[in-house]
């Protein structure tokens, strides 16, 4: 069990995080916000590139600080940017990154064909990065935040570069390897934690704001969501109206989505709230930027 | 554009760290044998009074003086018995009675005397030894060190022949008759055009380089390539950065020379000498003196000094321009340019000394800053041309340029990953 | 112990590796190859050497008073070879020169005794007259021992000339141009080795940062230990191009033939230098050896230092270049040339390695503890 208990960071006067609270068991948790909330501050935390200005983080009751090297053996990290060594192959990488883990030879060198598989990387297992795509890196990327087997795993945008293909085989992966871990991911993008995560911490003005199932939060706006379609000449005279949280096309009409407490007028119908509504109540339309 | 590049340089405080650090370094240079230099004074007190050209007139003053003079020296002690004509004569026979017997007063009014004289003697000379230089017998004796032979000991011959037209003008003119430090005792032109001549182009190559890498190398190192070359500006972008390194560069460079002249100046008094000519017989620190090709004054020959400094300074500001766009990376850039550089050094070595080709290896931009002293001067067998200076930053500006224009044509057609 | 190996192998790129191989090539061309292809430099050097090796035959390693009246014959000996020789030289009949005196005190003003000495001197390069100079230099040096006393000016160095005069071993028959030869070489090749050293072991951390591999490296188990490691790879590198470099080195000097002048006192008569201890040159071989080691050490703690807190190459090279010049002049001047010569005071040489090792310690042990306390952004 991973405790954020009531943890705070500054940088001078400037205030990253403030008073965070946070309890983590086995399961996946999508931490949801746009950026420069605090996410990334969190998550440097959590995997000990920062320290909290207050407060500490406890893992099964021990400050992960004073653990050091135990906490970090059980750690799997994927940076939203991270090294690599263009002249390496990505088994040569992994490889050096099993050393660094603390992993044996042997094991690594089991292991390590095993994962490329994972992420559909073996046939190119023994080629040099330099050519790379952005996808075909950040996935030696998930492969080595697995390395070590961790209990807790920390993914910062790890869908970046990934296309809907390898997206939809990657949330697969997280699924399994759920049961006995701590998966922690970080995104803007709704749909990476939408069927997956267990629960979704919202971080707004430097703070947690919710942390609940999907479910739950949907709730939260539950019958306070409306929807109606409209002709394209008359979307700007709606969009003056009414404060509209998502708008897209279908048949040729726009269709609009809004939250109101109560039903404006007939046309409007009501509809069951989707996470991406509460990001977007939450965060305004410029979140999903 | 440029604004934007010259704030990388300006925000990167290691530049001003190192330009303290050299003039630091050039500081201790200009007060090492400070102690030896002490009497200077002496000459600036024979300029103020008999001005700087030698003629009878100064002569015949100075004589003078050292025969009033001379009353007091032969008083000094009493039992010697003997009337002394110079000074020297009489610190000659009384080494240990001057330690003993005069106070420090004395000793310094006595030696003092010394030298004065020592200005008078060189200054009567002088006639006599420049009808007896020969350039074609300096030029002679060098060739048989440095072991030239056929092509080149010909044109080597052929150039002195040109130095002793020059030098007989210079006689005419009187260039040589002027008082100035003496050469043989303070070697005060090795000290300011050779040592700290080289300490300067050094210094400067440093800073050349790191800050003409600094601006290059930047979209590179710093991952902003994509942006900053996909911008409407694009790859063209480098221009804007050649340009912020020649006023970045330019700038820097003169703050060292100056920052060093401005010590060297206050330290030792030039302000009476600055319309001496350079090639004066008192400048010379060997038997064969400094020539210039022309008759320049010690102001005008600091002028040329500086104008070489900076513009072979911005010849390795364009050679570290293509460097930086074909490694991009700024320690490899570093250590590569150093290896052109010792390269250019060690190159004229190992070519065969019987032919032009040797001289034409001299002819390089980094042997050019090596004997700073004798720039514009016929001093050098392998340099002994009159515009040495203007061909080689000429050709090699050209080069560079034509280089720098290859590297960015290659640079545009090169895939960015 | 594999991160350690990784590191080290890391430090090794081979593009590094091939510029310090032909800047190393430059270097010895440039500086270092002159004192190779002309040992002994010169003629009457050349004799000296001869003639010094052949007194450690004659004499063993020191010549006593005993020796040095045999010595003086052997003198005369060669002064009657350069009579004969004189005498049958046709031109030396002619100008009336029959004796080695006589030649010896030409008035070279006049041009025919000019020309017949330049004759027999450098044209006929006549051995005996080398060989006699060289003598002549010997027996100099040995009858003015210690007079050079006068010439240092503080007590304890007096004090120190007094000490090596009353013990055997200024009759030592070790030559200065051996000395002099080792000391130009050892001292240039020493900034060669800072450079080289300085070359591969500042690459050690800013790779990492400019590749962004901070943040992956620092969160697995080795974590913030990484920098001990590091460090451990770069003294170990440095460890490794030093032996390489010296290994070269002694391949190059062998060859300068100085082997017979291993096992004695350099504190001779015939050394323009004193030095503040005993040492055999052998025993001052290992001492500079054992000064290259710190020097190269310290140049690595720096340019480590300053690999993990430079944001860029320009920085890190920037902020080297002083670092490298101050410790290349101090090398150059007393820390390996001239080491403890006592032209520079004991405790100058003592103070500035103390200073030295101090100073890069603290550097590196600060950041040491930095690195567990910081944050990494």
């Amino acid at each position: 069990m991973l405790i954020v208990d009531h943890v705070s960071k500054y940088y001078g006067n400037f205030i990253a995080l403030e008073n965070v609270h946070l309890q983590f068991d086995n399961g996946i948790y999508g931490l949801l916000a746009p950026n420069g909330a605090g996410k990334t501050t969190l998550m440097k935390m959590l995997v000990t590139l920062i320290f909290p200005t207050k407060g500490e983080i406890r893992y099964n009751g021990e400050n992960i600080i004073h653990l050091g090297s135990k906490y970090r053996e059980l750690l799997g990290y994927l940076p939203q940017q991270f090294g690599y060594y263009k002249h390496y192959t990505p088994a040569k990488y992994l490889l050096y990154l099993s050393a660094l883990k603390g992993i044996s030879k042997h094991e690594a060198k089991e292991k390590i064909p095993e994962l490329l598989k994972l992420v559909g990387l073996e046939d190119v297992m023994h080629k040099k990065m330099r050519k790379f795509s952005g996808g075909m890196i950040q996935r030696v990327g998930i492969a080595q935040a697995l390395l070590n087997d961790p209990k807790i795993l920390i993914l910062d945008e790890p869908t970046a570069g990934l296309d809907p293909t390898e997206r939809a085989r990657f949330r697969k992966l997280l699924t399994q390897l759920a049961n006995n871990r701590i998966i922690i991911l970080s995104t803007h993008i709704v749909s990476d934690v939408e069927s997956i995560a267990n629960e979704i911490i919202m971080i707004k003005d430097k703070t947690i704001l919710y942390k609940k199932p999907i479910r739950e939060l949907c709730q939260l706006l539950s019958g306070r969501i409306y929807e109606t379609a409209a002709d394209f000449q008359d979307a700007e005279i709606f969009r003056k109206r009414f404060a509209t949280i998502s708008e897209k096309q279908e048949n040729g009409q726009m269709i609009f989505r809004f939250v109101s407490d109560e039903q404006p007028n007939e046309n409007w119908k009501s509809v069951e709230p989707t996470l991406e509504d509460v990001f977007l109540h939450v965060y305004g339309e410029g979140a999903l930027a | 554009m440029i604004k934007y590049e010259l704030i990388k340089v300006v925000k990167s405080p290691i530049f001003i760290i190192l330009l303290l650090f050299f003039v630091a370094l050039n500081g201790l240079i200009i007060f090492d044998h400070k102690n030896e230099r002490e009497n200077l004074p002496v000459l600036q007190n024979i300029v103020e009074q008999y001005g700087t050209k030698i003629d009878d007139e100064a002569l015949a003053g100075m004589k003078k003086e050292i025969d009033h003079e001379m009353v007091w020296v032969n008083e000094l002690n009493p039992k010697s018995g003997k009337q002394y004509q110079f000074p020297y004569e009489f610190i000659k026979g009384h080494e240990a009675f001057l330690y003993q017997h005069l106070t420090d007063r004395e000793l310094n009014r006595l030696f003092n005397l010394n030298l004065f004289t020592q200005y008078y003697e060189t200054a009567k000379s002088v006639d006599d030894i420049y009808s007896e230089l020969d350039a074609t017998e300096f030029a002679r004796q060098q060739i048989k060190k440095y072991g030239l032979s056929g092509e080149a000991e010909e044109t080597v011959l052929n150039q002195a022949n040109l130095l002793e037209k020059r030098l007989q003008q210079l006689v005419k003119n009187g260039e040589h008759r002027h008082f100035f430090y003496l050469g043989s005792v303070y070697e005060m032109h090795s000290l300011l055009f050779k040592k700290l001549g080289r300490a300067i182009a050094f210094e400067g190559m440093i800073l050349v380089v790191l800050i003409t890498a600094l601006l290059t190398n930047y979209e590179f190192e710093h991952r902003t390539f994509f942006v900053a070359f996909t911008s409407k500006r694009g790859r063209n972008l480098l221009w804007d950065k050649l340009a912020a390194s020649v006023i970045a560069n330019v700038c820097a460079v003169m703050l060292l020379i100056a920052a060093t002249l401005i010590i060297y100046f206050s330290v030792y008094d030039y302000s009476n000498l600055l319309f001496v000519p350079i090639s004066s017989y008192f400048n010379s620190e060997t038997p064969f003196p400094y020539i210039s090709w022309w008759n320049l004054s010690f102001l005008q020959y600091v002028c040329l000094f500086v104008g070489c400094l900076l513009l072979s300074q911005l010849l390795y500001m364009l050679l570290t321009f293509s460097l930086s766009i074909w490694l991009k990376n700024s320690y490899l850039v570093f250590f590569t340019f150093a290896l052109f550089a010792g390269v250019s050094l060690w190159l004229p070595s190992v070519v065969s000394l019987n032919s032009n080709f040797i001289l034409i290896m001299h002819v390089n931009p980094f042997y050019l800053i090596m004997n700073p002293h004798v720039w514009f001067m016929g001093n050098n067998i392998f340099t002994m041309f009159p515009y040495f200076e203007a061909v080689t930053i000429a050709a090699w500006a050209v080069i560079f340029i034509l280089l720098g224009f290859f590297s960015m044509y290659k640079f545009k057609r090169q895939p960015l990953n | 112990m594999r991160v350690f190996l990784y590191e080290l192998r890391k430090l090794f790129n081979w593009k590094v590796l091939l510029l310090i191989l032909f800047i190393s090539f430059l270097f010895y061309k440039l500086f270092l190859s002159f004192y190779f292809e002309n040992f002994p430099n010169g003629r009457p050097a050349k004799d000296e050497f001869m003639i010094t090796k052949e007194m450690i035959n004659k004499y063993g390693h020191e010549m006593d008073e005993k020796e040095f009246q045999h010595f003086k014959n052997w003198y005369k000996q060669k002064k009657d070879e350069a009579n004969a020789y004189l005498k049958s030289q046709q031109d030396a009949e002619k100008l009336g020169i029959t004796t080695y005196e006589q030649f010896r005190q030409l008035d070279l003003t006049n041009k025919q005794y000019a020309d017949f000495h330049e004759k027999v001197v450098f044209v006929d390069q006549a051995d005996v007259f080398w060989e006699l100079q060289a003598f002549e230099n010997i027996i100099e040096q040995y009858e003015s021992k210690g007079r050079d006393i006068e010439s240092y000016t503080d007590e304890d160095q007096q004090e120190r000339v007094k000490q090596i005069m009353a013990n055997n071993d200024v009759n030592s028959v070790f030559p200065y141009l051996v000395y002099e030869n080792y000391n130009e070489l050892t001292r240039f090749w020493t900034v060669l080795i800072i450079i080289s050293v300085v070359m591969v072991t500042c690459r050690v951390h800013i790779t990492d940062r400019l590749n962004n591999a901070i943040s992956l490296q620092y969160t697995t188990k080795t974590g913030r230990n990484l920098f001990s490691l590091k460090l451990l790879a770069a003294l170990a590198a440095t460890a490794l191009i030093t032996t390489v470099q010296i290994v070269i080195f002694w391949f190059f000097y062998l060859g300068n033939g100085t082997q017979a002048f291993f096992p004695l006192s350099i504190n001779s008569f015939y050394n323009f230098y004193y030095f503040w201890f005993d040492f055999t040159f052998e025993g001052y071989i290992i001492t500079t050896v054992i000064a290259i080691y710190i020097v190269a050490i310290v140049a690595a703690l720096f340019s480590v230092f300053f690999s993990r807190i430079a944001q860029n190459y320009i920085t890190l090279i920037g902020s080297l270049v002083p670092i490298v010049v101050l410790l290349s002049y101090c090398t150059l001047k007393y820390l390996v040339g001239e080491l403890f010569a006592i032209l520079h005071p004991l405790m100058l040489t003592i103070g500035t390695f103390l200073v030295l090792i101090a100073i890069s310690t603290i550097f590196i042990i600060y950041r040491m503890k930095q690195e567990k306390l910081v944050d990494l952004i």
